[in-house]
């Protein structure tokens, strides 16, 4: 059980709902991550045609839905595209996504801060897309977000945790603020390394929709994100620079006459 | 009157409409829509007031996947 702003979450996978072959396979990959909470967009459309089927196939999925602002780049956009996502989702929760580069879908750190200040204001729960800066995650912390989506590498590029320090340092400096992994993962060892590191839960679309079995696929990262899970709240041994033997040495057969003959030499 | 819906000029009979009488000349109903005038968020309790001027430009979206 995960608790996460105002609900209460089985599972700490949130899974993408784009890319997939098929709007079939995209629900058998949902089902296989066992997530509960998906994330969806907006698109300019008319109602009746068929992106409707996407979203009834979205409701018949009983999943909480988490909008996102993808495709904004100014703050206004973000916003009013933030209040179309609340009447539509009647939902309050907002992904927050202000992207500054077209090439790397990096957030516009500034515009990011600037419209999470004001989508907080107008009431939403506000969950921003960020890089792994401190300095922009304490920002947004001090505007009153309570989850962070910091990124492990630029979306849909499957490179994995490029900055593993800078992470365990946002982890290490904000221990209060749920950290949700986002954007760049591309196999369950990094959601795993993720979650070892004391993240609360992972984010991720093209690591599931573009492998070449979805389904397995979301079924490998379920396994993994519980596996990091376990592993950080089980409390990791310690890394050593030398041995230490798990089996006792000492009265082991031949133990004495290996010292012996270390003497001699 | 022109106006411009989700990215395509189309013309409108010489009259007064509000958002709520576009909608219905369009035929656009449901739920699972918004609506936004010139950039701006029109909520859905508001569509009465809300004047349609010549030259607006009206997005109308809907869900869609996202990652």
């Amino acid at each position: 059980m995960w608790q996460l702003l105002d609900k209460t979450l089985q599972s700490r996978f949130i899974l993408g709902t784009a890319l997939y072959p098929s709007l079939e396979i995209m629900l058998q990959a949902i089902a296989a991550a066992k997530a509960d909470l998906i994330t969806v967009s907006l698109k300019r459309s008319m109602p009746g045609g068929k992106d409707n089927r996407f979203w009834q196939k979205i409701l018949a999925s009983g999943c909480h839905i988490l909008p996102n602002t993808a495709g904004c780049r100014r703050v206004d956009e973000a916003v009013n595209m933030a209040a179309m996502a609340r009447e539509i989702f009647e939902t309050d929760w907002i992904k927050l996504e202000v992207i500054g580069d077209d090439y790397t879908l990096q957030p516009d750190t500034y515009a990011l801060v600037t419209a999470a200040e004001i989508l907080i204001n107008k009431g939403f729960k506000v969950l921003p897309y960020c890089t792994d800066d401190l300095i922009i995650a304490q920002r947004l912390v001090e505007l009153g977000c309570k989850v962070l989506m910091p990124w492990a590498a630029p979306i849909g590029s499957g490179k994995g945790l490029i900055n593993p320090y800078a992470l365990k340092l946002l982890r290490s400096r904000l221990p209060q603020i749920q950290l949700i992994i986002d954007a760049g993962i591309g196999l369950p060892s990094e959601a795993a390394a993720a979650m070892e590191m004391g993240f609360d839960g992972v984010l991720l679309n093209s690591a599931v929709a573009l492998a070449g079995d979805p389904t397995m696929m979301a079924e490998g990262f379920k396994a993994s994100i519980e596996a990091g899970r376990l592993a950080y709240m089980a409390q990791p041994m310690p890394k050593r620079d030398l041995a230490s033997p798990s089996t006792a040495l000492i009265e082991t057969p031949f133990w004495q006459q290996q010292q012996n003959n270390k003497a001699m030499i | 009157m022109k106006v411009n819906l989700n990215d395509r000029d189309i013309t409108l009979p010489e009259q007064k409409f509000n958002l709520r009488q576009f909608l219905a000349q369009q035929q656009i109903t449901g739920k699972c829509f918004a609506v936004a005038v010139n950039g701006q968020f029109v909520p859905r309790s508001q569509y009465d007031q809300f004047d349609i001027n010549g030259g607006a430009k009206i997005d109308i979206v809907m869900p869609m996947q996202g990652g």
